[in-house]
């Protein structure tokens, strides 16, 4: 056997058996992810390789520094209550469909903002979940389930497509920058028919009043950050702000200076270290992840996948290593499919067409969704046929416009700005 | 200018990270911090 395909199998195994252990506990996926690197070095007969271990993980950091720095927005938003506010003037709109359209959207903000689900489930998932349970709605955590994971999709910040970015490409990793117009065409499909299909629960919500002068300025702070991440999504060819990190972290410091709890340096600081420990695991997931993925590079495991897809098409490998992505997704989570889509999406090379690495990486947000264990369903009471009857719709149309994105891609370029 | 600006952003995270790994915590969850305030610190250090 080839020696590389040892340590292939090495690392596979260890990193599943990391997940059944653990019964895909996300945190303890980080060590094991990073045990199955250190595995792969030394099977491979190269010692402890150190500077590839760390190395892997810088090809993420840019991107993963706008995840932190989002994941601080939203916990200082949610803090100064500019979601709470944002809340009770939407629940004042009257046309009952724009209404469900908006609940929808309130609960992707925050996972939009950040690109995990966590950070939507825990904020303004939490407080719509609240409203709906206190009505008798049974589905009201695959309703925020569903938001959190539109979220996800929806750009600025993808973790799906920022791990498939970094796949892209031999020695450099592809930027993670014109995915705006892809992602918004992947998300949006699945968003309005799911607040069409929830429309009378949406809508039947109760209204709510609040007012305070602190959460109105962090609310104009809010729209403020929307109004930049769109120039930055889309017309940043014209008008550069200096990143979304840039405008996440002064916009984090700009709530804080005009919300009310601003003097109180004790609860700065947690509000601060609250949204940062958020984004920790998810961050720490992803670089455990580009560990593993440079150790496999490192070990000529990328070589050997290379030499054996030459005889077929770019496309259909893409395809293929979806679908075995998703059946593995499925019993054992995250990361095991994160590392066959970095690799569905290496053959496309350097600077990869984006709109083609997007479709590939919905693969990953859906995982997030339908995965057994460890997934955004997890522990809501509710039976997993009813789950899965919830969630079938959204899942199904994100995955057939990823499908659409991966085979039509190259006639789609113009949706990269 | 603006790598003046990530560094003190990067460096403000990294600060943060390091007042959290000093408080009691689950060991899965250390494991994650000092995973991310490794890589923060070495990539503080390679900006130039």
């Amino acid at each position: 056997m080839r020696n590389e395909l040892i340590v292939a199998i090495v690392m596979f195994l260890i990193s599943i058996g990391g997940s059944i252990a653990t019964k895909n506990d996300k945190k303890w996926s980080v060590l094991f992810l990073f045990i199955a690197a250190l595995a792969g070095s030394l099977v491979a007969g190269m010692g402890v390789r150190f500077r590839e271990i760390v190395e892997g993980p810088f090809g993420f950091l840019d991107s993963m520094l706008c995840v932190c720095a989002a994941s601080v927005l939203v916990a200082v938003l949610d803090r100064s209550g500019a979601f709470v506010l944002l809340y009770s003037k939407i629940s004042k709109v009257r046309f009952g469909v724009l209404r469900a359209f908006l609940i929808l959207f309130f609960i992707a903000l925050p996972s939009m903002l950040t690109g995990f689900a966590t950070s939507s489930l825990l904020t303004t998932g939490k407080l719509v979940r609240n409203l709906l349970e206190k009505q008798g709605e049974k589905k009201a955590p695959v309703i925020v389930a569903v938001g959190a994971f539109l979220g996800v999709l929806l750009p600025p910040n993808c973790i799906p497509a920022i791990i498939a970015a970094n796949g892209a490409g031999s020695v450099l990793p592809t930027p993670y920058s014109g995915f705006f117009l892809p992602l918004l065409v992947v998300a949006l499909p699945a968003f309005i028919v799911y607040a069409l299909m929830e429309y009378r629960t949406l809508a039947s919500l109760e209204e709510a009043d609040m007012h305070d002068r602190g959460a109105s300025a962090a609310l104009a702070v809010l729209a403020i950050v929307m109004v930049a991440v769109i120039i930055e999504g889309v017309f940043s060819s014209f008008i550069w702000l200096g990143g979304n990190t840039l405008v996440f972290f002064v916009a984090a410091l700009l709530v804080l200076v005009l919300s009310r709890f601003y003097g109180s340096a004790k609860e700065t600081l947690d509000v601060v270290s609250d949204g940062l420990m958020k984004a920790v695991v998810p961050m720490a997931i992803v670089f455990a992840l580009g560990s593993f993925i440079e150790v496999s590079s490192m070990t000529g495991v990328r070589g050997m996948f290379s030499y054996w897809i030459l005889g077929y098409s770019t496309t259909a490998v893409m395809l293929v290593l979806m679908a075995a992505s998703l059946i593995i997704g499925y019993f054992f989570s995250i990361p095991i499919p994160a590392f066959l889509i970095t690799y569905a999406v290496f053959p496309i090379g350097w600077l990869a067409n984006t709109v083609i690495v997007t479709g590939c990486s919905v693969v990953l947000a859906v995982i997030g969704l339908v995965t057994r264990r460890g997934g955004i369903m997890e522990n809501n009471g509710l039976k997993r046929t009813e789950v899965l009857k919830n969630i079938c719709v959204p899942a199904f149309l994100v995955l057939v416009m990823g499908v659409l994105l991966v085979v039509f891609g190259d006639k789609m370029t113009f949706l990269i700005m | 200018m603006l790598q003046v600006i990530y560094y003190i952003i990067i460096t403000v995270f990294a600060l943060l990270l390091l007042l959290e790994i000093v408080k009691k915590r689950p060991f899965t969850e250390l494991v994650c911090i000092a995973f991310v305030l490794v890589t923060f610190a070495l990539r503080a250090l390679h900006i130039k």
